[in-house]
């Protein structure tokens, strides 16, 4: 009787210490403290960290009786934390929509219609954001999220090589309509040529198909529609729909991508691309002419001293336009979120308040709040190697916004986008490599495509 | 107990054990309930909730509902990728758990001279195993990068041809990973140099004055001796082999074409990129399953090879 008396006495001492533990955590902001969660990228580098902390200090000093608790996650590891921290009941208040995207989040009910927050706030978006950029995250006129980056795609190309070749630099205009695939593949054949050894051969273009192939919207085509996405009902309800990675546009689309490698010579096949890319963006090798990019990946330059002059152009018309996505990323209110007005309150904070502003200074970012969009430009013109003016980085990065018209990443508007998007990088890697006709592996595809649909539909688990 | 001990004497003895008995119980119990206390938390609890949730639809985010075998049957019946990550994953075991055991005892024999030097040497094939999977597959990545890495340099230094693009291609990615598994071969390399140094000199001097070659002593005295080991090397090996995930996750996430989309990342997958818990809990069990039944088979088998010392 005394041992048990012994051990349940010990017992609740640990229950008291572990409640007294629990309430220490909580006693952070004082009794009545609003304490929201914030689950940020740990994978940004330092800069990144000592912001989100200065930002969840500042946002406590400006809002007195709340305390932001930062919890962090790589990219890789972003949606565990966020899916084993919603199954344990205890969501992250504010969370971002760059791992696993907007798509699934919304589908998955996991985030908070925001938009009376926002009317209480009295915040006028379209102050802040273009209209195109802000739909990306709103469904039946809710709003869901706010924007809080927006890279546009850009081609990236090697100044000093084009000079090298006698080429005129490809325009910063969006609308030149002189700025075409025929025009690039030209130049790229111009800036080739193939070295004894890999070391020295030189590669005029280096261009993917990009996720769920929307390379393809160039020639009009969108692995959802024949038509292109603007003809894709996937886009605005979010859900997959029947693929068409068969259609003629699309084969020709990725006939085209492929011709560089095995017809043109143009590009490096995949494990030179690999070789070129080992110690981070090809072009930073000095032996690759152009590259389509996100231009977020322009940030490689900040710690590099390239030997070349580099510039950005917009992306080249294709047969059936110059349609190309961006990157938009959000902050949101998880669904679950016990206070949703504080937690709004920090979205718009980080999105068009101060927070906004000091990122734009320090990331690599591209800001979705236009008014800080200028302090990112001369964060740009300032990159080592960059051989344009800052009106001209202004009018790539500028028209690439408007160009992508509210197309986003693919897999970041599906709900199982990313299933989806692996499905098609491992239905083309053979393309790439050389070893199978586009022909055989989108029909292959396909195959594949319309299985995964059909077990989506009436999946288990 | 002395059967002439009168009852209630004994009866008394087995209620109240002494004092110091009492005491050791206590401190038995406080001194071991940090492990109960974890393992029914941490190991307990999430097999009994793996178990229950794979007979349910579970995306995490909505409660859990009951399907029945229906996520085994999809698993069995239409998932194909299911199938293809249950090729590559006993591919793969099928090869690199034999060569690892060879490799290992290999190693073992070798460094199991005395010369001077030996022990940094046995240090030395030791630490890679300490290092952690991450960097261990941070580090593969540049030996395996096509062209500019050390081994494709190596081989174009050695014998003037082009490497494969190792970790690029679809046939040769698993084929690198079974080379990468050896990194991890000074685990049982130390098991087998620990077996091999209680083997009795006398068995070899008895076998030498039989006239037995170097290859018959290694054949009929060493691998008998150290069978065991061998076994138990065999068997933590396979578990090892079958769960490879960290590697795969950081250096294909299961490409290129599924060809090294292992069972574990099929799993994860499921789990958290697809919101398919259930699905996955489904698998984690399969996996269990299959591990287990090859486990009770090697076992069963293993009565012709394994040597006891004390079995007549």
């Amino acid at each position: 009787m005394k041992y048990r008396r012994i051990l349940a006495g010990a017992t609740a001492a640990c229950l008291l210490l572990s409640g007294c533990a629990a309430g220490g955590a909580n006693a952070g902001g004082g009794a009545g403290t609003k304490r929201i969660t914030w689950l940020v990228r740990s994978d940004l580098g330092a800069g990144s960290a000592a912001w989100a902390k200065q930002t969840a200090a500042a946002f406590a000093r400006s809002h007195p009786g709340t305390h932001v608790t930062i919890v962090s996650a790589p990219v890789a590891q972003y949606n565990e934390k966020f899916l084993t921290m919603y199954a344990a009941g205890t969501p992250p208040d504010v969370v971002g929509t760059y791992a696993m995207g907007f798509g699934t989040f919304y589908a998955k009910h996991m985030l908070a219609d925001i938009t009376p927050q926002l009317h209480a706030l009295n915040i006028h978006l379209s102050k802040y954001f273009h209209k195109s950029v802000v739909d990306t995250m709103m469904r039946n006129g809710k709003i869901y999220g706010l924007p809080f980056s927006d890279p546009p795609m850009v081609v990236l190309y090697n100044r000093t090589l084009f000079q090298k070749a006698g080429l005129t630099y490809p325009p910063t205009s969006w609308t030149d309509r002189s700025w075409t695939i025929g025009q690039m593949l030209r130049d790229a054949k111009r800036l080739s040529h193939s070295g004894s050894t890999p070391a020295q051969s030189v590669y005029g273009l280096i261009m993917g198909p990009g996720q769920l192939g929307y390379t393809a919207w160039l020639w009009g085509a969108d692995m959802f529609s024949p038509s292109g996405p603007t003809h894709a009902r996937p886009y605005r309800t979010g859900l997959p729909d029947q693929p068409h990675v068969d259609s003629g546009q699309f084969l020709a689309a990725m006939t085209w991508l492929a011709d560089l490698i095995t017809k043109w010579h143009v590009s490096p096949t995949a494990d030179e691309a690999t070789a070129l890319g080992v110690l981070g963006n090809p072009i930073l090798s000095g032996r690759v002419g152009m590259e389509d990019t996100l231009i977020t990946g322009l940030h490689v330059f900040s710690g590099a001293h390239p030997s070349f002059r580099w510039g950005i152009a917009p992306v080249p018309y294709g047969p059936g336009g110059d349609l190309s996505p961006t990157g938009v990323s959000g902050w949101a209110v998880a669904a679950k979120s016990p206070h949703p007005r504080t937690a709004a309150a920090f979205v718009a904070y980080l999105t068009v308040g101060p927070a906004a502003a000091s990122y734009a200074k320090i990331g690599g970012y591209v800001p979705s709040n236009r008014v800080d969009l200028s302090i990112y430009l001369h964060r740009l013109a300032a990159l080592p190697g960059n051989g344009q003016t800052y009106a001209q980085d202004a009018q790539v990065v500028g028209g690439g916004i408007l160009a992508s018209d509210g197309y986003i990443f693919p897999a970041k508007v599906f709900s199982g986008g990313p299933h989806w998007s692996s499905e098609f990088v491992n239905g083309t890697a053979n393309v790439w490599n050389g070893k199978e006709s586009p022909r055989k592996a989108l029909t292959d595809l396909q195959h594949s495509l319309d299985v995964l649909l059909h077990q989506e539909r009436a999946a288990g688990g | 107990m002395d059967p002439a001990t009168p009852l209630s004497l004994r009866r008394a003895r087995s209620v109240r054990p002494s004092r110091q008995a009492r005491r050791e119980a206590f401190w038995f119990h406080v001194l071991i309930s940090p492990w109960i206390i974890g393992f029914l938390i941490f190991m307990l609890y999430p097999i009994v909730g793996s178990a229950y949730f794979s007979f349910t639809r579970y995306d995490v985010i909505h409660p859990p509902h009951w399907v029945g075998l229906a996520n085994y049957a999809y698993l069995f019946t239409r998932d194909q990728l299911f199938w293809k990550s249950l090729r590559v994953t006993f591919t793969y075991v099928a090869v690199a758990v034999p060569l690892h055991l060879a490799v290992a005892l290999a190693l073992a024999l070798l460094l199991n001279v005395r010369i001077i030097g030996m022990r940094a040497l046995r240090t030395i094939y030791y630490l890679p195993t300490i290092m952690p999977q991450v960097a261990t597959a941070m580090l593969w990545l540049f030996l395996f990068a096509p062209t500019y890495g050390v081994i494709d340099w190596a081989l174009s230094a050695a014998f003037g041809i082009h490497g494969p693009d190792w970790l690029g291609s679809a046939h040769w990615v698993l084929p690198a990973f079974i080379l990468m598994s050896l990194w991890g071969v000074g685990g049982p390399m130390v098991l087998f140099l620990a077996a091999l140094q209680g083997v009795p000199n006398e068995l070899y001097e008895a076998a030498q004055l039989d006239g037995a070659s170097a290859w018959r002593q290694f054949r009929h005295v060493t691998v008998p001796m150290i069978s065991p080991l061998i076994l138990f090397n065999l068997i933590v090996g396979l578990i090892a082999a079958s769960q490879i995930f960290a590697t795969a996750f950081v250096m294909t996430q299961g490409g290129p074409d599924y060809a090294s989309y292992f069972y574990n990342l099929a799993l994860y997958n499921n789990a958290f990129v697809y919101f398919k818990m259930g699905l996955a809990s489904a698998q984690a069990w399969i996996l269990l399953a299959i591990v287990m039944m090859l486990t009770l088979l090697i076992f069963k088998f293993s009565a012709r090879w394994v040597f006891y010392g004390s079995e007549r």
